[in-house]
């Protein structure tokens, strides 16, 4: 699931790719030549595909995608969208599979050989995976590519390749806050703890909200026997994340550090509820990598996250879910439930049209609707809404008492 | 891009040795005799989860001459099987010229048939001769030695268990009665019956531990007559952790806080390890059990940096650096650190696995035994990690990892940051399948040697050649406190250096190191001064030692007299 940075490539890629920019990412090449002459529908398809995979739509983002490729069976971009989005079903072999047409199709295309290598890394095909950024350094040499060659470089045991990948990175692009914490955890590795507190805080300074680069550098100056100073960082991430083991620990190795003894015991306590949970996710995580068709084992693996008060992760697992079985409608309810809880109203507006698409009988998703509807500001389709829950439950209390409080407002 | 190839930039190769005396070992296994020996690990193409984690060994002096013996874990069946029987034991007598010959049945241990793991060895007994516990996947045996014949006698005494797998052991004086007691680490509840099945690429390979309930350690208190009680409960290590989360694979003992009473840090797999606090409490009646509270969370020692738990095997601590205080270092699964904590006062401990410069080369590495011993006589602790791949499968499932991996001999700056010593050739660019591993002057040159067991494969001794350095080996005799003075804290200085040394059992993994302090002097020609910190609580202080030689101190006489010289009589 930690696999973010392929698709937000893939949208660079095609958002220049099919005519939406100046066209000069692909300039001469086969694909760009091909997108010059490429039949309009195909190019409407691909634009709504890339979108239903953005919002985790995954069964139509691949509807989209075969439908693109009636009309542009030769065209690259087609395959790169539909390796992105079984990467997203953690099909591997599968999106491999269209990223290799990708090149047979077009030698030069952008962004596949360096989703190869993603693909391969994750795999711990690390030789492939450095391999395949090579070849993608050839066409486009950027931060993000250098940041994962050192990763790669990094995991097989080549400290001084990975060093020279992340600074490579920086150069690039001194902007990029992931290169300046990884490369400070690899000075960590290395044993190099001031050098590691020096670049860390410079990509805490790129992005000062980020809780995860907080909590890195909190606990690095804990190793280093600056407890007071690792406080501020660490009890942040301590207390936004109860499911963060690390932070949890940590906060309570510093809290025993400065003699809040009986404070620092609750952190354990926490922070062995969350590692317990946290192993369960790893067992789930394992389950779905050996058995990506099953549906069971995503819902299992999203219930663990919404547990963990990981929103984001089991959005994203119950979209892959919900690919396998469009019309299962716990896992849409599911869907539009997390994302309320996320705040994506929008989102969850959508998801509950959905639902009422194949049945508009259910009362209580057209009562879910009408909050989504209210939280939103749309206080006229709430009250609509709310009413036609009591058409199908006319002793609904709830949508009574919501809609006599709409009245008063 | 291009990048030079990589070498970890704090190695020190094998020819630079810059103000150090030349370090170099030599595999004398064919010479001292021990090619014969192989561990049978009772494989019979089933992968059941015992056959990857034995065994080790060590050295103890059954006959009592000083020369360190050899005692090496056979391993055995696992089932009913017909393929021959698998000596469970193996005993080697030091000739006192380099060989070894076998003496396994003289000793009266001969024709035993079980599957074993682990020893431990002292006088027990304090009768003056040294015995040892043998763990094993069922019933566990102590062997009582008489004049250097073994009988077994392990129900006797008390400390045969029912069945349970139990792997590193170690004898301390936990109420410092001046009797010994057992510490008993376990490990799962294994039977055939139970056999996890997993699978790699439709073939069953090793499962790792998380699948198999955990079963608690035992403590067994000595009564003062050769036997023992089991006093596990009352003593506190019922309450360190649930059984079930139990998965000991490595203990050593330790008094981190200096407070004289010893402690326990045990190494756990894919669990926290566990650190046991002595609360100095002997008690005032004979039958009552000293207690323990367990503070691997609490004082930093259970987890790595990121509250993890690993994959802990063998384990060891002792003084690294300047601070003095106690050091805790644990081997772990690859892709783990090493786990490296130091003592900072106030019962907390610090992660100094990346800091101390074990952590990143350790991390390709799976290690079983390690140890901490003054490889180059320079004064302070080096560390020696044995390693070896529980997966046979492992370099087509993760790029990089190999199942036979060689040892890792970590070199000590004096700072508590050590560099890997990476030589060009010999003993530790061997690949190896270790599990054991343990120390002992075993030609009384002065330097250490080093005798590292591999799974279901031979036992390697390497002679420590080191050109120049000199030593003073110290081996102590309790009156008041326990007959071998495990538990003794020796402190040595040389001018500003100040080493310190202890006596023990237990620790790496599964094996028994000799039970002689060495302090490497450099080039000092004396030590300074030598404090001896008995277990029973007296102190014996000795100014102006000279270097290069062996003594022997008596507790509470004040004096110490000189080993006999390293000849053997009927040897060289």
């Amino acid at each position: 699931m930690n696999r973010a940075r392929i698709v937000i490539f893939l949208a660079l890629v095609l958002l220049v790719g099919v005519g939406c920019s100046t066209g000069s990412d692909q300039d001469g090449s086969v694909t760009e030549r091909m997108r010059e002459s490429v039949d309009p529908r195909a190019v409407g398809f691909l634009i709504e595909g890339q979108r239903a995979l953005e919002r985790g739509v995954h069964s139509a983002a691949l509807a989209l995608s075969d439908s693109a490729e009636r009309y542009a069976p030769g065209l690259a971009d087609v395959h790169f969208l539909r390796g992105a989005i079984y990467t997203k079903l953690n099909q591997g072999e599968i999106a491999r599979a269209a990223y290799e047409t990708v090149l047979q199709l077009d030698p030069e295309y952008k962004g596949a050989h360096y989703n190869l290598g993603l693909n391969a890394f994750y795999q711990g095909k690390l030789r492939d995976a450095i391999d395949f950024f090579k070849a993608e350094e050839v066409l486009e040499a950027t931060s993000n590519l250098y940041l994962e060659m050192g990763r790669a470089y990094a995991k097989l045991g080549e400290p001084d390749s990975a060093r020279a990948a992340y600074e490579q990175s920086i150069a690039l692009d001194s902007t990029n806050a992931t290169a300046f914490m990884w490369l400070g955890q690899h000075y960590e590795e290395m044993g190099e703890l001031d050098q590691a507190l020096e670049v860390s805080k410079a990509g805490l300074k790129l992005r000062p909200d980020n809780l995860d680069y907080k909590y890195l550098i909190g606990s690095l100056l804990f190793r280093t026997e600056r407890a007071e100073e690792a406080l501020p960082y660490l009890e942040p991430v301590a207390l936004q994340r109860p499911w963060h083991h690390g932070a949890q620990y940590n906060f309570g190795q510093v809290l025993m550090r400065l003699g809040r003894e009986q404070e620092a015991q609750r952190y354990f306590v926490q922070a062995d509820s969350a590692q317990q949970l946290t192993q369960r996710i790893n067992e789930a995580q394992q389950q779905v990598d050996m058995h990506p068709d099953s549906l069971d084992y995503w819902v299992n693996l999203g219930v663990l996250f919404r547990r963990a008060g990981q929103l984001d992760r089991a959005v994203e697992a119950y979209q892959v879910a919900a690919a396998l079985e469009p019309r299962n409608l716990f896992l849409q309810n599911n869907l539009a439930i997390l994302s309320m809880e996320r705040g994506d109203y929008g989102a969850a507006i959508r998801r509950y049209q959905a639902i009422l698409s194949i049945d508009s009988t259910l009362a209580d998703v057209w009562l879910n609707l009408g909050v989504a509807y209210a939280n939103s500001g749309y206080n006229d389709q709430a009250r609509q809404a709310w009413q036609n829950t009591l058409k199908f439950d006319p002793g609904h209390r709830m949508a009574r008492s919501f809609l006599a409080q709409l009245a008063q407002q | 891009m291009a990048c030079s190839p990589d070498s970890p930039s704090d190695a020190v190769s094998g020819t630079e040795v810059q103000g150090r005396p030349a370090l170099a070992f030599t595999d004398v296994t064919a010479e001292a005799g021990l090619s014969a020996f192989r561990h049978n690990h009772g494989g019979f193409g089933q992968a059941w989860a015992p056959e990857i984690v034995g065994a080790g060994g060590g050295f103890l002096d059954y006959d009592g001459d000083d020369w360190p013996d050899i005692m090496l874990v056979g391993g055995g069946p696992l089932a009913e099987r017909s393929d021959g029987a698998v000596p469970a034991l193996w005993l080697y007598r030091n000739n006192g010229d380099g060989t070894f010959s076998l003496a396994t049945d003289e000793a009266g241990l001969g024709g035993r048939v079980e599957h074993g793991f682990g020893i431990a060895a002292a006088d027990y007994d304090n009768d003056g001769d040294e015995d040892f516990v043998l763990t094993t996947l069922q019933e566990n045996r102590l062997f009582r030695n008489e004049g250097g014949v073994f009988t077994e006698v392990g129900r006797q005494a008390g400390i045969a268990n029912d069945a349970e797998w139990s792997t590193s052991t170690l004898f301390f004086d936990a109420d410092r009665d001046g009797w010994l007691d057992l510490f008993t680490g376990n490990y799962v509840d294994w039977t055939p019956e139970k056999d996890l099945y997993c699978a790699f690429e439709g073939e069953k390979v090793y499962c790792t531990p998380e699948g198999y309930e955990g079963v608690a350690s035992r403590f067994f208190r000595s009564n003062g007559d050769g036997t023992f009680t089991d006093r596990t409960r009352e003593a506190g290590f019922a309450d360190g952790i649930e059984a079930r989360l139990d998965k000991t694979l490595g203990v050593a003992e330790l008094d981190f806080n200096n407070d004289g009473w010893p402690d326990l840090v045990v190494a756990n797999d894919t669990e926290r390890d566990l650190l046991y606090e002595n609360n100095g409490d002997p008690g005032s009646s004979p039958g009552q059990a000293p207690t323990f509270t367990e503070k691997g969370v609490s004082s930093g020692v259970a987890f790595d940096r990121h509250g993890k738990p690993r994959a802990g095997m063998g384990i060891d601590t002792g003084v690294i650096d300047s601070t003095g205080q106690t050091s805790i270092i644990v081997g772990n699964f690859s892709d783990e650190m090493a786990g490296v904590y130091r003592h900072t006062g106030g019962g907390l401990f610090i992660d100094r696995a990346a800091g101390s410069k074990i952590g990143h080369p350790s991390l390709r590495t799976l290690t079983f035994g390690l140890f901490l011993f003054d490889a180059d006589l320079d004064g302070d602790l080096d560390l020696l990690a044995a390693n070896g791949h529980v997966q046979t499968h492992i370099e087509r499932m993760l790029e990089g990892i190999t199942f036979r991996q060689p040892a890792q001999l970590y070199l000590n700056r004096g700072d508590g940051r050590f560099d890997e010593y990476l030589p060009e050739g010999g003993p530790l660019t061997q690949p190896l399948v270790a599990r054991g591993t343990a120390y002992a002057d075993y030609d009384r040159d002065g330097d250490l040697d080093v005798l590292i067991t591999e799974n279901n494969g031979p036992a390697h001794l390497w002679r420590n050649d080191l050109a120049g350095g000199r030593f003073l080996r110290v081996r102590l005799e309790g009156r008041q406190s326990n007959r071998d003075g495990i538990g003794a804290r020796l402190i040595a200085t040389v001018g500003a250096l100040q080493m310190e040394r202890r006596i023990r059992t237990g620790s790496s993994y599964l094996s028994q190191s000799e039970k002689v302090a060495t302090f490497g002097l450099g080039s000092a020609e004396k030590v300074d001064t030598l404090r001896v910190y008995w277990p029973g609580g007296s102190v014996d202080q000795f100014i102006k030692i000279g270097a290069n030689q062996e003594i022997r101190i008596l507790e509470g006489t004040g004096t110490f007299e000189q080993a006999p010289s390293p000849a053997k009589p009927g040897g060289v």
